[in-house]
C-alpha cells in the first residue's frame, strides 16, 4: 500500500491510496474517499459491483468458517474481480455495535448466530484465507457510557498486545513482508485524551501503516445516533499534540454516516470513511437528492403521492441508471409494492450520490473558504432518526407479500 | 405490399421510444407462422409476430406481476433471451392504475421493457385474493386489497385497464371457478364467459395494437369444454387461452382436458395454457400441442433458494449445500453458472438480509433454465428429434423409469411417444374419462 498526500488545507488533505491488486490490476483511490460497504462479498441491494476497496468485516464470516476453510480463498469464493480489494476489518459498524466481551485472549464479535470469539491465531488464519490488502488487527474497541480512564487504559494495553501478537502470528505464518497486508491499527482509548495520545504514539512507534478510529460509539448506540460532536474534542486534543506522521498514514473513521460529520472529519484530517450511508438510506426507502428539495436532502420514495410523478425522474440532477431510465412514479410504485427492484434502483442512486458528494468534498479541499462553504451547504444533511421513516420491507415481509 | 400505419408513442424518458405497428388489412396485430411440426406428437414450433417483438414458440413467459421481475432488471431479462413477459392487471389496475400507465407510454414505457407483454384480465386474482367477491352477469364486485374499498370489475373495465397497460396480448375477463368446483356453477361460468368475451371484444379500444385471447372454460367436464371450444373457435380472434386448470386437479384429468382443447382449437393460431407450470408439465403439454405458458415458478422458487436443474430442483438453503463449491449446473450458460458462483456461496448470500445478489443470480438462473428448456424443445422440433428430446428429458428427471409419473406416460403415449419402450407408438384418441385405445406400433 502506498499513501501520498498531494495538497492540504488546514488539517484537511487530499491524498492518493494505491494498492497492488496484482501487477495487472492496481487499485487506487483518491482521498478523502470511502470504502465500499458490503456483506459477504456483495454490496447490499446492488447486484453489480463497482471497483474499489471492499470493507470486509470479519464478524460476517465468523459463523461461516467451515465454508471459508473449504473454499480456501475468500476472493475465489466471492468471485471478486481483481479491481475489488479488501480491507479486513473487525465489526460491521452499520448493523452491529461493538459488543461487550473482550478478554486478554479474544474479542467477542457479533454474528447472526450470536457472539463468536476471535483470537489472534484465528485472525491470522483468516487473513491468509482472505488475502486482504489491508487488515485491522484485533483490538479492544469496547466502550460504554460512563467508562473512565481506567477502562480506557485497559483498552489501549490490550489492543497494543493484540497488535504485537498478530504481527508475530502473521510473520510465523508467512503472511507479512513484501506481499503481506498493510496493518490498519485500531486507535482506541475511550474518551480519555491522554490514553488516546498514548495509543497514537505507541502505534506510530510500531510503524502501523494506517489508523482506524474505534471505541467512541457506545455499544448500544445506533449508527445514525452517533455524531462526531460526541468525540470531536477528545480527537482534536490528541491530534493536535501529535505531529503528523511522515510518511503520512491514512486515517480511517468508520461509523460516521451523516454527510455533515464526514465533512467535519475531513477538516480534522481523516482520509477514509465506511461508505455505508447508501445502504442505510436504501433500507429505509430514502433517496439522497443532489439538492435540497421541499426543505430536505432526503426523499422517502414509498409515498403514494409520488405515483403521479410520471413526468420526472427521482432526481433531475443525477445521471445514475435509476434517474436516467425510470420515472419517480415507477420507483414509488415499486417501493409501495415491496419489490426488490425498488431497493436495487434506490441503491444505485444513493451510491452515485455518495460518489458525487466525495468528488465535491475533494474539490473543496483546496481552500479553507471552499471547505467552509461546503460545510455550510451540508450542515442540515443529517439522516433523519429511524423512527421517523418507515423502512422498505425486508425479505421476510416480501415473501409474505407474494401472491399466486 | 401492405400499407402500414406507424404510431409512435413518445415517452417521458427520451431514451426510449416505443413503436406500435398497425397493419391495416389484418384483423389483429398478431401473426402466427408455424415453422415445423413434430411428425409424431402434436408439438409444433412457430414464430409469433407481435407489435413489440417476434416470439419463438413454444414459449415460456416469466411473470412480472407488479411491473418488475423480482430482482432482475429488464436489461438482464432481455439478455437472457426473454421476449415476452406477463404483467398482472389486478395489481397494476389497483396501483398505479391505467391512467398513470397510459400517461407513461403503457407498462412498456413505465418499466422500460422494449419487448412483448401479455396481461391477464384480473379475474383469477380477484376471485382468489379478495375477501369479498360477488359475481353477477354484469361483472364482479370485490374489495380492493390495497385500501379495502369496494370495486367493480366488468368486462369493459378489465379491457379499459388492459388498454391502459398496453400489452401486446390481453386476456378476456372470464367467470373464474376453481377446477375443483362441480355442478351447475361450472356450466353457468362457462356460458357467462362466452358472453363476457363478446363484451370484451367490443370494448377493445385498440384492436390494431392489442389483440385479445378468449379463455376456454368448462372445468373438468368434457362436454362443457367442447361447448366452450366450439363457441370460442367461431370468434375471429388471434389466439386462444386454456383456463381453469393448474388448480390442483388430478393430473390424469388435467392432460386429457388440455389434449381435448388443443385438438379442437384452430391449428393455425397459438394456444396458451395459463398458469402452467413445472418443467415436466411444459414438456408434456408442448407434446399435446400447447404453444405458450406462464408460471411464477422460476421467480418464486428463486426467492426461497430453490434452483431448477435438469435433474429436478436443488434447495440451496439446506445443510448439504453449505460447503458445496460447485456451480448450480456446469452445463448452464446463465450469468450465475458461468460466473462461477458456487451453491454454497449462493446459499450464504440468500441468507443475508438486504443482499440482493443471491436472489438476482438465482432468479436469472431459473429463468434461463426455463427459457433454455423451451429453446431446446424448439430446436428438437426443427431437427425432427422431439420424441428423443422428451425421452432424454425424462431420463434426466427420473433416473429410474419406474418413477415416471403415470399421467405423463399416458399423456405422451396418447400422442405417440412411449417413454417406457423407447419407440414411438400409434396415436390414439383418448377420452377425458380415460377410456379409449392405445396401440403400440
Amino acid at each position: 500500500m502506498r499513501f501520498t498526500v498531494s495538497a492540504s488545507s488546514g488539517r484537511a488533505r487530499l491524498g492518493h491510496l494505491a494498492l497492488s491488486g496484482g501487477p495487472d490490476h492496481p487499485v487506487a483511490m483518491a482521498t478523502p474517499g470511502y470504502l465500499i460497504y458490503n456483506r459477504c462479498g456483495s454490496d447490499p441491494h446492488l447486484p453489480q459491483s463497482p471497483a474499489g476497496i471492499l470493507l470486509t468485516p470479519l464478524n460476517h464470516w465468523l459463523d461461516k468458517l467451515a465454508l471459508l476453510r473449504q473454499a480456501g480463498n475468500l476472493r475465489q469464493l466471492c468471485r471478486l474481480r481483481p479491481d475489488r480489494q479488501l480491507l479486513l476489518s473487525l465489526t460491521d459498524h452499520l448493523d452491529y455495535y461493538p459488543t461487550p466481551g473482550v478478554t486478554a485472549q479474544h474479542v467477542g464479535l457479533p454474528t447472526r448466530s450470536g457472539k463468536a470469539p476471535l483470537t489472534v491465531e484465528l485472525q491470522a488464519e483468516l487473513t491468509l484465507l482472505t488475502s486482504p490488502e489491508l487488515v485491522q488487527p484485533l483490538a479492544d474497541c469496547e466502550i460504554r457510557d460512563g467508562d473512565g480512564r481506567k477502562r480506557a487504559r485497559k483498552s489501549v494495553d490490550r489492543s497494543l498486545a493484540f497488535y504485537d501478537r498478530f504481527v508475530t502470528a502473521l510473520e510465523q505464518q508467512g503472511g507479512l513482508g513484501g506481499g503481506g497486508p498493510a496493518l490498519m491499527a485500531s486507535w482506541v482509548g475511550g474518551y480519555s485524551a491522554e490514553e488516546r495520545l498514548r495509543c497514537l504514539r505507541e502505534l506510530e512507534s510500531r510503524g502501523a501503516d494506517g489508523l482506524v478510529v474505534e471505541g467512541f460509539r457506545y455499544y448500544n448506540q445506533p449508527v445514525e445516533d452517533f455524531r462526531l460532536a460526541q468525540c470531536e474534542s477528545v480527537l482534536t486534543e490528541a491530534l493536535q499534540q501529535q505531529q503528523r506522521s511522515q510518511p503520512p498514514r491514512p486515517l480511517y473513521f468508520p461509523g460516521l454516516v451523516h454527510p455533515a460529520d464526514i465533512i467535519r472529519a475531513a477538516e480534522l484530517g481523516f482520509d477514509l470513511f465506511d461508505g455505508s450511508l447508501p445502504a442505510l438510506l436504501t433500507r429505509r426507502g430514502l433517496a439522497w437528492l443532489t439538492s435540497v428539495t421541499g426543505g430536505s436532502w432526503w426523499l422517502h420514495v414509498g409515498d403514494v403521492e409520488l405515483l403521479t410523478a410520471t413526468d420526472r425522474p427521482l432526481d433531475p440532477g443525477c445521471c445514475c441508471r435509476c434517474c436516467r431510465q425510470f420515472s419517480l412514479s415507477y420507483l414509488a410504485h415499486l417501493s409501495l409494492s415491496n419489490e426488490i427492484l425498488a431497493s436495487i434502483l434506490l441503491m444505485e442512486h444513493n451510491s452515485a450520490r455518495l460518489a458525487a458528494f466525495f468528488n465535491e468534498l475533494r474539490s473543496a479541499i483546496g481552500s479553507a473558504e471552499s471547505l467552509g462553504g461546503l460545510a455550510t451547504k451540508y450542515a442540515a444533511a443529517v439522516v433523519p432518526p429511524t423512527a421517523a421513516v418507515a423502512p422498505l420491507a425486508n425479505e421476510q415481509a416480501r415473501l409474505k407479500d407474494d401472491e399466486a | 405490399i401492405q400499407r402500414q400505419a406507424l404510431e409512435v408513442l413518445y415517452l417521458p424518458r427520451p431514451s426510449l421510444i416505443c413503436m406500435s405497428m398497425a397493419t391495416s388489412n389484418a384483423a389483429y396485430p398478431l401473426k402466427f407462422n408455424i415453422i415445423s411440426k413434430c411428425g409424431t406428437t402434436a408439438a409444433r414450433t412457430a414464430k409469433m409476430q407481435l407489435p413489440h417483438a417476434t416470439v419463438d414458440t413454444p414459449v415460456f413467459m416469466p411473470v412480472g406481476t407488479k411491473g418488475s421481475l423480482k430482482a432482475l432488471t429488464t436489461d438482464e431479462l432481455s439478455k437472457l433471451g426473454c421476449r415476452i413477459m406477463l404483467g398482472n392487471t389486478y395489481h397494476l389496475g389497483c396501483r398505479p392504475g391505467p391512467e398513470i400507465l397510459s400517461s407513461s407510454g403503457g407498462l412498456h414505457g413505465y418499466m422500460h421493457w422494449p419487448h412483448a407483454l401479455l396481461t391477464d384480465s384480473g379475474g383469477f386474482q380477484m376471485v382468489s385474493l379478495s375477501k369479498l367477491c360477488n359475481i353477477d352477469e354484469g361483472g364482479v364486485t370485490f374489495t380492493s386489497p390495497y385500501d379495502g374499498t369496494e370495486l367493480r370489475l366488468t368486462p369493459e373495465e378489465s379491457i379499459r385497464i388492459q388498454n391502459g397497460i398496453g400489452a401486446d396480448i390481453m386476456m378476456q375477463l372470464d367467470d373464474v371457478v376453481h377446477s375443483s368446483t362441480t355442478g351447475p356453477r361450472v356450466k353457468e361460468a362457462m356460458e357467462r364467459s362466452i358472453r363476457w368475451l363478446d363484451r370484451c371484444l367490443a370494448a377493445n379500444a385498440r384492436p390494431t395494437q392489442q389483440c385479445l385471447f378468449p379463455i376456454v372454460q368448462g372445468g373438468l367436464d368434457s362436454d362443457l369444454r367442447i361447448q366452450s371450444l366450439d363457441a370460442l373457435a367461431s370468434r375471429d380472434v388471434a389466439g386462444f387461452a386454456i383456463g381453469g386448470l393448474s388448480g390442483g386437479e388430478a393430473k390424469s384429468t388435467f392432460w386429457r382436458i388440455v389434449k381435448l382443447c388443443t385438438e379442437r382449437l384452430p391449428a393455425g393460431k397459438p394456444r396458451y395454457l395459463m398458469g402452467v407450470g413445472l418443467p415436466l408439465d411444459l414438456v408434456v403439454c408442448v407434446a399435446l400441442g400447447v404453444d405458450m405458458f406462464d408460471c411464477v415458478l422460476p421467480t418464486r422458487t428463486a426467492r426461497f433458494g430453490v434452483a431448477l436443474v435438469p435433474e429436478g430442483q436443488l434447495q440451496l438453503k439446506k445443510r448439504q449445500f453449505e460447503t458445496d463449491l460447485r456451480p448450480i449446473d456446469d452445463r448452464c450458460s446463465c450469468p450465475c453458472c458461468t460466473g462461477g458462483y458456487s451453491r454454497a456461496y449462493l446459499a450464504t448470500l440468500l441468507k443475508e438480509d438486504g443482499v440482493t445478489l443471491g436472489c438476482s443470480l438465482l432468479t436469472a438462473h431459473n429463468v434461463a433454465y426455463m427459457l433454455n428448456l423451451m429453446s431446446e424443445m424448439r430446436q428438437s422440433l426443427v431437427d425432427g428429434k422431439f420424441s428423443e428430446f422428451v425421452r432424454h428429458f425424462f431420463r434426466l428427471q427420473y433416473p429410474n423409469p419406474t418413477d415416471y409419473p403415470e399421467w405423463a406416460v399416458e399423456a405422451l403415449k396418447s400422442v405417440g411417444v412411449s417413454l417406457l419402450s423407447g419407440e414411438d407408438v400409434k396415436k390414439s384418441s383418448c377420452n377425458v374419462d380415460g377410456s379409449g385405445d392405445v396401440e403400440v406400433k
